[in-house]
């Protein structure tokens, strides 16, 4: 072992720039593994942080079982439980907030010496408000509060910081735009003018503005329907909750209770459970004498959901990973494979002087540990570094911090070692191979076209074996697994093998114009790649992982913008809130411009019919609805029954109770169709519906995962079945409503008719208000991003890439010195060798590309049946040619950067110095 | 037409130094097959300098490969110093060269990134030995050569007779019965040629040891006793030096090749 570890080092001593360019692309791999996995964990950290609070030390939690509230007296009767130690009720609602305040904003009169005036500005704000018994509270849970403490009188509110930006206005304008989702537009009180000091300045202003800000010991009102506001004093602050969400106020829960005409009601019941009682015993013993209104669970139940659902977001990130450290393992095979073939002399020296090939496979081993040890070594704190800084960049939303995630950072260490241990393993085999004799011969071997045609069969199989992967089930669980586990890594593979025919005929295509364009003697461009192809072809397959991921995801997201989001109807406009009644619909109805509502409440129900099982907990949604006026206003297609007639005793039919109507998701994924049987499940309890219709999505599951309705951490809900609210009722108990859908005049613009609807119903249990046309701008805003992110991540691919380009180049320059020692010295002149390299270094930039597009694509292929049976998403994958386009012309500009430095210190390299390389 | 020596240092009277039997070897070149030696018979008892002298593709450099355990024959048997390596298996055959022959080539093929000192040890690492002990028989062997100085020098550093110099320390680290030189001063002027001939003669006379180079130069084969001549695959001759000038051994090589 010891001749092999000194044989690795020295061989790595002698070559330390091109060892270090080897040694970058595993810590930027690795580094990269680092810090998504310590932000996938600090952002999942954030959630539990959140729940946490919500759930604090509650072992057992009450709850009713669809959105209304308990009655208040349940509480003493869970405390007289010989099980309970502790148990305390809460209550959420939502409630208007509002503050006026003086402020310094810009004077209309451009011509004044004090540009900026006092005015009293007032500003109002929707929140989620939450009722607590301020005694027993802490027991529980302790509030985030970041300024002074809990309210612990009726008179007394604590307010997040969300709540207080909002008051605050993050600048007083004299008139806000009324885009603002969830704040009033503010009221100028022009009674209230005054004049305090002069201030000529913006910092002045913001100065003072700062002192005159919502705070502790601020006053603000709390709005009511048809009630005078009622003044509360702010006793605390709050710490904003992660990733935005609603802002939140606390009181006590007899205050909120009065507030919101919820007297006597509490809409959860925590416990916490006696040491000698286990919780889930006590759930089920429970249980039945509640009743099928009340939701008895653990809290772990609650969580274990959560976890269940962050570990899906685990998923993607094992098959990042996977192929982060193969692209990684590619670029190392490439750079020593070509190391071999130029150290052919010296491993023949050294089989002449007694090394044995074990000692050579060996070596090369060490240097692949050494490579990858190091690279794991420097890029895993790196990566750690980067996720902290981004949690510092993002502390608001990300307020628990960085969280390191030690099995991340193992498998980043563990992958970048393996990547360089699998990277070597074909050079290792390779020196095994050299002859003491042939190495050192002066005769050049050329590649053998039997080799050639091995790969390309090779490669091929390898397709083929993905395309059997994909086209063999129509079982989505059976198909995921093996796709990810086996399919994915075996396409990958397949490109890289074929990279070297694709080269050669790539060559065969280009090297024509190419010499032209560069200048080059005719033939040589051609014979030098054909002399080495292994060398190129594997640089090129190196290269096109990063194309291929920006490939699939521009061709995915725009099938989902297109085929997807496109395709949904959303309702003109709709509110939602935590505690809508009829009440709020009928003021809403008595709005002139508002032509029509309908009450709908979102339930979600277990169906398992969505989702890789082992790792999601999708559920859907029940969405039940008046049904006269919600197919008046819901542009919904129907796919079945097509006839009008067979529509009409659709809608009877679900009126009457025991029928659904499904979305079409769920006869693509699950083949159902009318008169199947549909079980859908609520707290362990199944129902059996009959199918009466397939519909297209009105999006409404969207607008409440949108809104944050329902447990939303725990209970991810895709697609929808629609059904009445009679059986809403009667079978999962419930009378709450969750969202008003609207229909506007057309007279009448989206945003002004938001704007009154906040103006009108805002202390009406109304939490948010939006149109269709927000929701849909919304979400392919964040699609349109989350494709800047993947494509950020995919050119980083590129540049990892780069760096094995750069090895390649360094290396096949220092290979064939004398050769270009022999070029200079019969008159060829700096720039047509320079020009030779970089045309090579175009040939396996072009390479990369047709390889990196192709696979980008069969991949989509892939996965478009993973979405039709998973989620039963129907997606036409059209590969989008600008951003392709992009990539690839991102592909030829990394790869000549990457070869240039090389380049550049060949030309300056004289003759002699060149063609000395022949000796020893 | 061989011919036998008086055996030395440790070998027993009945063992040759080496041995060859009937040995050939052909080579498939462009999808042809060449026979590079036809049937060679060899015996050398006695320690000293020889030569191997031949025209170009008469088969010399492919007889020292296989001398050295670099290549194996088709057909034939070979001996060096008692030990058959004609079937030696690809293991042996690489500790062979390890520690029982040494072998300087013409061009150099010194490790260009080890110092002249970690060339000469290069078989004793590669062996696991210890290195303290290597580094005191490097020294000594770079000091008998003249190189004590250059040592820490990396082979881009040394002139041509150095780096050959260097070779043949490193053959010389497991003092072997043998040494093989392939055309050892192709590379070098003639000056630094003729102090590499008297060098190879010395080391062959002080140690005792059979040192075998193959030229095609009779400057260079002057300086050694006996000249085997290799003719189209098949030693015809011997010539022995005793006498003879450069001049003298090239018209005597002429002669036998004319002869043949």
């Amino acid at each position: 072992m010891r001749p092999a570890w000194r044989l690795a080092t020295s061989s790595v001593s002698a070559r330390p720039s091109r060892t270090l360019l080897l040694i970058a692309a595993v810590v930027l791999s690795a580094a990269l593994i680092a810090a998504v996995s310590c932000a996938l964990a600090s952002v999942n950290r954030a959630v539990e942080v959140q729940l946490e609070q919500t759930i604090g030390l509650a072992e057992v939690r009450l709850r009713p079982t669809s959105g209304d509230t308990l009655p208040a007296s349940l509480v003493e009767t869970v405390r007289a439980w010989p099980e309970t130690l502790h148990a305390t009720g809460s209550l959420s609602r939502a409630l208007a907030v509002r503050a006026s305040r003086p402020a310094w904003v810009r004077s209309p009169d451009t011509l004044t010496q004090t540009p900026f005036v006092r005015e009293t500005v007032t500003l109002s704000s929707a929140s989620t408000a939450y009722g607590i018994d301020p005694v027993l509270e802490p027991r529980f849970r302790s509030l985030n509060i970041v300024e002074g403490r809990a309210p612990a009188a009726d008179d007394e509110i604590a307010i997040d910081k969300l709540l207080a930006d909002r008051l605050n206005g993050r600048q007083p304008v004299r008139f806000a735009p009324v885009s603002a989702l969830f704040s009033r537009a503010p009221a100028v009180d022009a009674a209230a003018l005054e004049q305090g000091p002069p201030v000529a300045t913006e910092a002045q202003a913001r100065t003072l503005n700062t002192q005159y800000a919502v705070r502790v010991g601020s006053e603000v009102e709390a709005l009511r329907s048809f009630k005078p506001p009622v003044k509360l004093k702010v006793v605390g602050i709050i710490g904003r909750p992660p990733f935005g969400g609603s802002p939140q106020a606390y009181l006590t829960l007899g205050a909120l209770a009065a507030l919101t005409s919820a007297e006597d009601r509490v809409s959860e019941i925590n416990v916490i459970v006696r040491e000698r009682f286990e919780p889930a015993a006590v759930v089920d013993a429970r249980k039945a004498a509640l009743g099928p209104r009340v939701l008895i669970q653990t809290t772990q139940r609650v969580t274990s959901g959560l976890n269940k659902n962050m570990r899906s977001n685990q998923l993607g990130f094992v098959m990042a990973t996977v192929m982060a450290f193969l692209a990684a393992a590619f670029i190392i095979t490439t750079g020593l494979s070509t190391g071999v073939t130029e150290r052919q002399r010296e491993l023949s020296i050294l089989r002449c002087v007694g090394a044995t090939r074990a000692q050579l496979a060996v070596s090369q081993l060490f240097i692949g540990a050494i490579i990858g040890g190091l690279g794991g070594l420097v890029g895993v704190p790196l990566g750690l570094g980067f996720a902290a800084v981004m949690t510092m960049v993002f502390k608001e939303q990300i307020p628990g911090g960085l969280a390191v995630s030690a099995p991340g950072l193992a498998t980043a260490a563990a992958g970048a070692l393996f990547s360089g241990l699998a990277g070597a393993a074909f050079p290792a085999w390779r020196a095994t191979r050299v002859s003491p004799l042939e190495g050192l011969a002066v005769r050049s071997k050329q590649a053998s076209p039997r080799s050639i045609a091995l790969l390309f069969v090779a490669g091929l199989a390898c397709l083929a074996i993905q395309v059997l992967i994909v086209t063999a089930t129509n079982d989505g669980q059976v198909m995921f697994w093996a796709y990810a586990t086996f399919g994915l890594p075996v396409m990958f593979i397949g490109y890289f093998l074929l990279s070297v025919p694709v080269i050669l005929a790539v060559t065969w295509a280009l090297q024509k114009p190419l010499t032209i364009i560069m200048g080059l003697p005719p033939r040589l461009l051609q014979r030098t790649i054909t002399k080495t192809p292994f060398r190129f072809g594997f640089t090129a397959g190196a290269m096109m992982s990063g194309l291929a991921i920006m490939v699939a995801i521009w061709t995915q997201g725009g099938a989902i913008l297109r085929d997807w989001l496109d395709k949904m109807k959303f309702p003109d406009a709709f509110v939602t809130g935590v505690s809508l009644t009829e009440a709020s619909q009928a003021l809403l109805e008595s709005l002139p411009f508002v032509t029509d509502t309908c009450a709908i409440t979102l339930q979600p129900v277990d169906t398992n019919a969505f989702g890789v099982r082992a790792l999601q907990q999708y559920k859907t949604s029940f969405i039940a609805f008046q049904p006269e006026p919600f197919f008046k206003m819901a542009e919904l297609a129907w796919i079945e029954p097509k006839s009008r007639d067979g529509q009409l005793a659709a809608q009877r039919r679900l009126e009457e109770g025991g029928a659904i109507i499904v979305a079409r998701e769920f006869m693509i994924a699950q083949g159902v169709k009318v008169g199947d049987t549909f079980r859908a499940g609520v707290n362990g309890k199944e129902f059996d519906f009959e199918i009466v219709g397939v519909v297209t999505s009105p999006g409404l599951e969207i607008v409440s995962q949108f809104f944050n309705i329902g447990q939303e951490f725990t209970d991810q809900a895709i697609h929808a079945v629609f059904g009445s609210r009679k059986d809403l009722e009667e079978k999962f108990g419930s009378k709450a409503i969750s969202l008003i859908q609207i229909g506007l005049s057309e007279d009448i613009g989206d945003e002004e008719a938001l704007a009154r609807i906040q103006e009108e119903v805002l202390d009406a249990g109304v939490l948010a208000a939006g149109s269709g046309r927000q929701i849909k701008d919304n979400i392919r805003t964040f699609v349109g991003g989350s494709l800047v992110v993947s494509s950020t991540v995919a050119i980083f691919a590129m540049v990892i890439a780069g760096f094995g380009v750069a090895n390649i180049v360094v290396a096949g320059i220092y290979a064939r010195q004398f050769e270009f020692g022999v070029l200079r010295a019969v008159g060829a002149s700096r720039g047509l060798v320079c020009r030779l390299v970089l045309a090579e270094a175009a040939l396996i930039a072009f390479t990369a590309m047709i390889l990196g597009t192709l696979l980008g694509t069969q991949g989509v292929f892939a996965g478009q049946k993973l979405d039709r049976l998973l989620f039963g998403l129907e997606l036409n994958v059209r590969p989008p040619p600008l951003p392709i386009l992009a990539g690839c012309a991102f592909v030829l500009v990394i790869t000549l950067c990457a070869a240039a430095p090389a380049v550049i210190s060949l030309g300056r390299k004289r003759p002699r110095e060149l063609l000395a390389a022949v000796k020893g | 037409m061989g011919s036998r020596a008086t055996p030395a240092n440790t070998l027993t009277p009945a063992v040759s130094i080496l041995r060859c039997v009937d040995v050939q070897k052909s080579y498939r070149l462009g999808g042809r097959e060449v026979p590079a030696l036809r049937g060679v018979d060899l015996v050398v008892d006695d320690p000293g300098f020889y030569a191997i002298m031949g025209q170009s593709g008469s088969g010399k450099s492919t007889l020292l490969h296989l001398l050295a355990a670099l290549d194996t024959p088709d057909r034939g048997e070979i001996f060096i110093a008692g030990k058959a390596i004609h079937n030696l298996s690809e293991r042996d055959a690489t500790a062979f060269r390890r520690t029982q022959v040494g072998i300087v080539f013409q061009q150099f093929n010194l490790i260009p990134t080890l110092t002249a000192r970690e060339n000469v040890e290069l078989p004793g690492m590669l062996c696991g030995d210890n290195a303290a002990a290597l580094t005191r028989r490097s020294g000594e062997l770079l000091e008998r050569l003249g190189l004590e100085g250059r040592a820490d020098h990396r082979p881009d550093a040394l002139s041509g007779g150095e780096q050959q110099r260097v070779a043949i320390a490193r053959a010389l680290l497991y003092s072997p019965p043998v040494l093989f030189a392939d055309e050892p001063t192709g590379n070098l002027d003639s000056a630094t040629s003729a102090l590499l001939w008297k060098l190879l003669s010395e080391i062959a006379r002080e140690r005792s040891m059979m040192v075998l180079m193959v030229t095609h130069e009779p400057a260079a084969a002057v300086n050694c006793r006996r000249i085997f001549v290799l003719h189209d695959g098949r030693f015809r001759t011997t010539i022995e030096t005793e006498g003879l000038d450069a001049a003298g051994v090239a018209s005597s090589y002429q002669q036998c090749v004319s002869a043949t």
